[in-house]
């Protein structure tokens, strides 16, 4: 049993390479269709940011929980947490150099022109420019991520103490249970307000205020898709060999309870918008289905729920690592689909040559840029994973329980 | 006096005789606990087939309130409410309400002919203490042949019976 996870030349040349393709593709875009270049830029940190929170949310109720199963792998969601780092700084670039490309309430009169034919759109921002204006959005920005920085740090720097401490393991264990309830609070006041900014200020003019609720649940879930690939990646390493088929159904449990939850919160904000019937909310959607793309817009539903439900619903398949790795790679497709129909049909307006007919676009920029992410999300994970002294927590109180986990049927 | 009846306190000690009952291939008639040992289903090789009509409740569930919606909105009583469609988008909420019930209901049914109980039924078996915290196996002496019943008695002493005594 290897102890501490070597981050190996092999691995190290392929995010390279893919951080490489990203930066090619990252100077193309921005040479060729600025406006494209930063949404991309918020396309791509948004999912890994929000992947990274998800982790630590499910890092957190697994403390709160004080579930046993799960303790073996924490260092996954813990590491996960990391991308956090990188996140701020392209953020703050967004923020700072890519904020009028993209939020249209930053620069109304370029952006505002290209939804010529309302008028009342400029009248909308007047009244949305106490919140939404620039010098308060980089003080939010800032706030969030201080949030996030000092809540995530805390649960990191006592789950490394606890690796440290054999006599005083519990009492830091005790600490990590109740900052795991400051992290979620923190993390659900700050968020609401985080996905309201980065998401739904591309559309100035559309409110929900469900929308955070739902891209919260979203993290949550492909999070978990994400921590379910990586353990079976190190499994397969032979890192974390202890897995069992229970450790992997109560995974899958996880995947099922959370495609419920998805479709719940995505049936909950269309459902209401479709019944109340209210122009100005029902643009969101009239924009991705008749505008955008109907197969896009129902492909989400189906591979974020129905996929999971119905394949995980067997107690055979869903105790199957290789088939709920399949699910779990599936459905962070599905995210990156998710994301993708929250950022680019409002932006397509912008981005050049499309003028007023607007389709989807994937192209090499979108590809390339998002190869360039994952390629700095496996560095920054990999590099913080071999920096802790084991992989395995060896003084957490629940690590015997969850070596020898086993569930009956 | 037909019943051999062993009485334990700790649900470890009880899986323990369960494992070597299995082993000894004793004919265990009943084993009575407080809370729920999923374990002694694997021991002794019991499937439940709840989970699967569980299953078949719910296709059942979804479609008959599907069916019943269907009716009542879209056939008998068409109503414009709000200039919506009859079939309305809305249906999944009380097809989700609706399929929870059915199941339940008809899952808690299920279970109940299955085991054989119904409100009103005389104890099968009594024992003091099997209603708080003891946990008791219980043998058929009329299904015991040859050296079992030595056998038998023998695993209960030496996994720490609390007691052994016979009904």
């Amino acid at each position: 049993m290897k102890k501490r996870f070597e981050f190996s030349k092999k691995l190290k040349t392929i995010s390279y390479v893919l951080m490489l393709i990203g930066l090619i593709a990252g100077i193309m875009a921005y040479t060729a269709d600025t406006h494209r270049f930063w949404a991309n830029i918020l396309f791509s940190n948004y999912m890994f940011l929000l992947l990274a929170l998800g982790a630590a949310f499910w890092m957190s109720l697994q403390y709160i929980a004080e579930a046993g199963w799960s303790a073996a792998f924490k260092r996954i969601p813990e590491t996960i947490a990391c991308y956090i780092g990188p996140a701020f700084i392209f953020m703050l670039a967004l923020v700072f150099l890519g904020m009028k490309y993209v939020y249209p309430w930053a620069n109304p009169e370029e952006l505002v022109a290209d939804f010529g034919k309302y008028p009342e759109l400029k009248e909308i921002l007047e009244i949305k420019a106490p919140y939404l204006n620039k010098n308060f959005f980089i003080i939010r920005t800032f706030i969030f991520f201080l949030v996030w920085f000092a809540t995530v740090g805390i649960l990191r720097k006592f789950s490394k103490k606890e690796d440290e401490d054999k006599q005083g393991a519990l009492k830091w264990f005790e600490k990590s249970r109740f900052f795991s309830k400051v992290y979620i609070f923190g993390f659900a006041l700050t968020f609401i307000f985080a996905g309201f900014d980065y998401l739904m200020s591309l559309e100035p003019y559309w409110y929900s205020t469900l929308f955070s609720v739902k891209e919260l649940i979203s993290g949550f879930f492909h999070a978990s898709a994400l921590i379910i690939l990586i353990v079976y990646f190190l499994n397969k390493k032979g890192y974390l060999p202890f897995m069992n088929s229970s450790h992997w159904h109560d995974f899958s449990k996880y995947l099922f309870m959370g495609s419920i939850l998805f479709a719940y919160a995505w049936y909950f904000q269309y459902m209401l918008i479709w019944y109340g019937n209210i122009p100005e909310e029902g643009e969101y959607y009239f924009l991705r289905r008749f505008h955008f793309s109907q197969f896009l817009f129902t492909l989400n539903i189906v591979i974020n729920f129905m996929v999971p439900f119905l394949v995980l619903l067997p107690n055979r398949l869903a105790k199957n690592p290789k088939v709920l790795v399949t699910i779990a790679g599936i459905l962070l497709l599905g995210f990156v689909l998710d994301v993708y129909l929250s950022v680019f049909p409002p932006l397509t307006h912008t981005f050049a040559g499309m003028g007023e007919h607007i389709h989807p676009v994937f192209g090499l920029y979108e590809i390339g840029i998002l190869l360039g992410f994952i390629g700095l999300f496996m560095f920054v994970f990999f590099r913080n994973l071999a920096k802790r002294k084991y992989i395995i927590p060896v003084n957490h109180p629940y690590i015997e329980e969850s070596l020898l986990h086993h569930n009956a049927h | 006096m037909s019943k051999i009846v062993a009485v334990y306190n700790d649900d470890r000690k009880l899986m323990e005789a369960a494992e070597q009952l299995k082993a000894a291939n004793a004919p265990v008639e009943e084993v009575v606990t407080p809370f729920v040992i999923e374990e002694l289903l694997e021991v002794f090789h019991i499937k439940s087939n709840i989970p699967l009509l569980a299953f078949f409740y719910g296709l059942f569930g979804v479609t008959s309130v599907f069916a019943g919606l269907y009716y009542t909105f879209v056939i008998d009583y068409p109503i414009n409410i709000g200039g919506k469609p009859n079939l309305s988008l809305t249906f999944p909420v009380l097809m989700f309400v609706g399929t929870v019930l059915v199941t339940v209901l008809t899952t808690v049914v299920t279970f109940f002919v299955q085991a054989k109980m119904f409100p009103g039924k005389e104890p099968e078996f009594s024992y003091p203490g099997i209603n708080d915290d003891k946990m008791v196996v219980l043998i058929d002496k009329s299904d015991l042949t040859g050296d079992m019943e030595n056998k038998v008695r023998q695993i209960f002493e030496s996994t720490g019976a609390e007691k052994i005594d016979e009904v």
